[in-house]
């Protein structure tokens, strides 16, 4: 756990390394920027001469979610390359020593994160069908794994998730077990294998004049059935900004995407057992020390449960 | 000295609570640092609760004696383990088992099991109110600063 300005002096260091040239750089301001929990987001402001720069700093916080950056770093590289609106990454550093986590530095890009209204969302609809419709085989992106059957979507996903849970916990969940057994029984085939995002909707994209100026937060992204992200946008990100209809309406008119009842009800359920599964996680992370920050025991207790209650409820009445 | 005591660790957590709130926070600056003061103060909160009720005790307890009928009314069921991992595992392979198998076992496993865990769900999650209220305050002023 570390302060922002513990960061300064070896941020300074390692940007003067990497940006080279004879002046020093200067990080003039170090703020903690959005409520991200499985990394800590900075905005930096340096100096080097008369040059001014704006950079993020994506700093990983000890393992929470079970995910890494490395790959994050690659498929956004890829994704960039492809022509995709994400930010471009500077340097990616697997060296814990230098600011105790691995970290990526990105440019900072124009525009808001927080507060889209309906033009933006309806903007990102669009940007998300995009995506889903990226040649991920040209653009590179078989090392994310290749779902072999139609059904491997969903399935790689539960048992993804699953693995990341039964590695984290102190005591096995009944109800998660539960879970597991009713989402392999029930997991649809896809229609078609895409990029999905993983953690899509509101917050996760950035906007400027009504448009997606960028893509944010690729640590969950995979090979797997599209409907997952329109689900996920719906009654997760975006649940408290529109009802499932209003969501379903804005899905058709902007990505000609029907969910059947059948998809909303499956991956209701994964998206509540992904959520009750990564957020156990930050409980072994405050356990161990590694971040002893009070938002890490409130997700793998309070926030744990919230999405573990759900699911017991869908599977219930399914 | 009669009347004499140190303070309770109640008393303890319930002056770092009302010290972070009342004399830290109004101090700090940044959102992140808000937010945190906000959640540990909550944390703080969450843990005074906890010591007026071992739940998780009570909670196995329970889960053990579910387990012991369906050991008394079932011979294919094992008596119950004696540790709450063991309690666990249990439980969840019988849930698991009931969603693929009919017969009287399954049909009690979901009129009592699955209601008994479905009660310490909602259990662990009031108990946990303080710390996920907290959280959600704090990210809201996050949110609200960053607007």
């Amino acid at each position: 756990m570390q302060s922002s300005e513990s960061l300064v002096a070896p941020l300074e260091r390692y940007l003067a390394g990497r940006l080279g040239g004879p002046d020093a750089v200067r990080v003039e301001h170090l703020r903690r920027i959005a409520v991200g929990h499985s990394r800590a987001m900075f905005m930096v402001n340096t100096r080097q001469g008369d040059c001014a720069r704006a950079f993020v700093l994506r700093l990983e916080q000890g393992g929470v979610f079970g995910t890494s950056s490395g790959g994050e770093v690659r498929l956004m590289r890829a994704l960039r390359y492809a022509g995709y609106p994400v930010a471009p990454v500077r340097w990616y550093e697997p060296d814990t020593s230098i600011l105790g986590n691995a970290f990526f530095i990105m440019d900072a890009v124009t525009g808001e994160a927080d507060a889209p209204g309906e033009k933006e969302v309806r903007a990102y609809a669009r940007t998300l069908r995009q995506q889903h419709d990226l040649d991920w085989r040209a653009a590179g992106l078989r090392f994310l794994g290749v779902p072999q059957t139609p059904r491997d979507g969903a399935l790689a996903q539960v048992e993804r998730w699953y693995g990341v849970y039964r590695e984290a916990t102190y005591l096995p969940i009944p109800l998660l077990e539960e879970g597991r057994a009713w989402l392999r029984k029930q997991a649809p085939a896809a229609a078609r294998i895409t990029l999905v995002h993983g953690d899509a909707g509101p917050s996760n994209f950035m906007h400027q004049d009504g448009a997606v100026s960028c893509v944010t937060d690729w640590e969950f992204a995979h090979l797997g059935d599209p409907v997952e992200d329109w689900v996920y946008m719906a009654t997760m990100r975006g649940a408290r900004m529109f009802p499932r209809e209003r969501w379903a309406e804005i899905f058709r008119e902007e990505a000609g995407v029907e969910v059947s009842p059948a998809e909303w009800v499956f991956w209701d359920a994964f998206n509540h057992f992904k959520g009750a599964c990564a957020n156990i996680t930050t409980l072994r992370v405050f356990s161990s020390g590694a971040n002893p920050a009070p938002n890490m025991a409130a997700i793998g207790t309070g926030l744990h449960l919230v999405f573990l209650q759900r699911l017991a409820e869908i599977v219930g009445a399914n | 000295m009669p009347g004499e005591r140190h303070p309770t660790q109640a008393e303890l957590l319930e002056g770092a609570v009302r010290t972070i709130e009342e004399i830290l926070m109004p101090e700090l600056q940044t959102s992140w640092a808000k937010a945190s003061a906000i959640q540990l103060a909550a944390q703080l909160r969450y843990t005074l609760a906890r010591q007026q009720d071992d739940l998780q005790s009570r909670q196995d307890a329970e889960l053990r004696e579910c387990l012991a009928s369906f050991a008394r009314d079932h011979a294919d069921v094992d008596a119950p383990g004696s540790d709450g991992a063991a309690l666990r595992a249990q439980a969840g392979a019988l849930l698991v088992s009931a969603q693929s198998r009919g017969g009287t076992l399954s049909e009690a496993v979901r009129a009592t099991l699955r209601p008994l865990l479905m009660r310490h769900t909602a259990e662990d999650l009031a108990e946990a109110g303080p710390l996920l209220q907290g959280f959600m305050t704090g990210f809201r002023g996050m949110r609200a600063d960053a607007e």
